[in-house]
């Protein structure tokens, strides 16, 4: 019994390899080995997936398997590709600077042709591109966005946030002190802390010598203000921030620093503080219990620009439980 | 004997599944105690055979980097491993895999085997992809003969080997960089399956692209 079924397997399997062989025979009539059209979809997607966005534009045409799966595994937009190709330049030859203009219909044919776009990284304002003036969005699948703010965005966001509340997961967003308020300021970080998804939050600011515009300690004081008492509490979701911010006095570093020990589900922290050249010297006490609560953390960056970090603040870190495998970065400028 | 092998994937690879351990020096300890394990098992050589039935021996650690090969050993459920060497070569049924793309596979394996595991805490997909290829990898996939190079990519990608259908895919994506469509058509004998007036439209969408800066 059991050898006949050995045999009927036998011939079962002499069958198929005929089959098999015959279907090679077949195929090889219509795709010679050396053609790129024996390869099926999902080969043909993941190799086209190593093209530059320039190229998968240019080889859209090329057949239809190409046209099919060039653009589906693109997931990201880079500044040098084909990026700066959407913004017309207008230059001023008067006075030496430029600027900056999206082509719209560019943008939109991009925003069709790449579903799966989930990340950008560009250096000029393209939220008044994503978002139409009817309120539209353009690029409905992004996890990632780093941008600057310009003050004209104020009534694009919401439209934006609303879109993005819960499918946004990193964003990035710079602001310009000496150009808003810091009523605006408080505004635009409380309009996006709608956005539950977001696991990741960097507010760098923009310029590198930001005490010679003059940004005066009412506005200062304004944003520490929020950033301690309402910011850590908007937030509860985030689990890295990165923030950039001008202090004017000790108090304020510590009060900022201490303050983010609300944020529980953190897991990096980085700080860089702004502070004027009078605290040059001058030690700055924050210690690494203050941030105990933050028991996930396993990144911790501090940055004084000015000022100096008291030492004590490295040795307490081999003591302490919570940071003692915390990675820690501080810079004693 | 051979019908032994099987290509259940619902087994095995539950290791890289582990749930990580939190203690640094563990971790070390455990990292070691993986590549000497690693390394005494690449001494251990296996068979394969290639769909025209040549068979090409390969270090036991360097062939699991077929994600495919590593699944059918692991439903073996063989304890001694030493056994492995003495079976039947693993029959590898697909057209791609030739004596010659076997033969290249095993190679690149074999010098591939002790690459460091991806480690999850940076693993920065965006990177890997733009990252260059090696010295080695450029000249190991500079392949004149293009059927052969296509069994290779073909062949690796039956077997799951994804680091080798990169390698491949990179090499492909490098050559026709920058080139027109015509160019690319002949080189990768792509067969034109779109009307003149379909071509002229896609070009009219991206019209763009080509416009000077």
């Amino acid at each position: 019994m059991a050898e006949e079924e050995d045999n009927e397997c036998q011939e079962l399997c002499q069958k198929l390899q005929i089959v098999s062989i015959d279907m090679k025979f077949t195929e090889e009539e219509y795709y010679p080995k050396d053609s790129f059209d024996r390869y099926g979809d999902d080969l043909c997607e993941e190799i086209l997936s190593y093209l530059s966005l320039e190229d998968c534009f240019r080889f859209e045409c090329l057949s239809k398997q190409w046209q099919r799966l060039v653009f589906k595994s693109q997931v990201c937009l880079n500044v040098d590709e084909v990026v700066r190709k959407l913004i017309i330049r207008i230059d001023i030859k008067s006075r030496s600077e430029w600027f900056a203009k999206i082509n719209w219909e560019a943008l939109e044919s991009m925003g069709k042709k790449l579903p799966n776009i989930t990340s950008i990284d560009i250096n000029i304002n393209l939220l008044s591109s994503i978002v139409t003036e009817n309120n539209e969005i353009l690029l409905k699948n992004l996890t990632h966005f780093r941008y600057p703010y310009e003050t004209s965005d104020g009534n694009l966001l919401p439209a934006f946030v609303d879109h993005y509340k819960n499918s946004l997961k990193s964003f990035s967003i710079v602001f310009n002190w000496d150009l808003m308020s810091a009523e605006e300021y408080i505004h635009v970080l409380s309009l996006t802390s709608q956005m539950k998804g977001m696991r990741e939050l960097s507010v760098p600011l923009n310029g590198t010598n930001v005490w010679e515009h003059n940004i005066n300690s009412h506005t200062i004081h304004s944003i520490v203000h929020y950033h301690c008492e309402e910011f850590v509490n908007q937030w509860p979701h985030l689990k890295r921030y990165r923030l950039h911010l001008l202090c004017k006095t000790d108090p304020q570093v510590r009060r900022v620093y201490e303050s983010a020990n609300r944020m529980i589900g953190l897991r990096r922290l980085e700080f860089m503080f702004e502070t004027p050249l009078d605290l040059i010297g001058h030690k700055v006490l924050v210690t690494p219990k203050s941030l105990s609560p933050l028991k996930r953390l396993t990144h911790l960056s501090i940055c004084l620009r000015n000022g100096v970090l008291d030492e004590t603040l490295l040795d307490s870190i081999d003591t302490h439980y919570v940071l003692s495998r915390t990675h820690t970065e501080l810079n004693k400028d | 004997m051979n019908g032994e092998y099987s290509l259940d994937t619902t087994e095995g690879m539950a290791a890289s599944g582990d749930p990580p351990t939190n203690n640094a020096v563990d971790d070390y300890d455990a990292e070691e105690a993986l590549e000497r394990q690693r390394e005494e098992e690449n001494k251990i050589k296996i068979k394969l055979k290639s769909f025209e039935g040549g068979v090409y021996e390969c270090g036991l650690t360097a062939a699991k980097m077929s994600v495919m090969v590593a699944n059918m050993l692991d439903a073996l459920q063989e304890t001694d491993l030493t056994k492995i060497a003495t079976r039947e070569p693993i029959p590898l049924q697909n057209d791609a895999v030739t004596n010659k793309a076997l033969e290249k596979i095993v190679e690149w394996v074999d010098h591939h085997w002790d690459d460091p595991p991806i480690d999850p805490d940076f693993d920065d997909e965006k990177e890997r992809r733009n990252e260059e290829l090696s010295h080695w990898d450029k000249q190991f996939i500079d392949i004149a003969d293009q059927g052969e190079l296509f069994d290779i990519i073909a062949a690796a990608n039956f077997m799951d080997i994804k680091g080798l259908v990169e390698v491949g895919a990179k090499h492909i994506c490098n050559k026709i960089k920058g080139k027109s469509c015509t160019e690319v058509r002949e080189m990768l004998k792509i067969h034109n399956d779109f009307t003149p007036e379909e071509e002229a439209a896609i070009h009219k969408e991206n019209e763009w692209i080509y416009a000077k800066d």
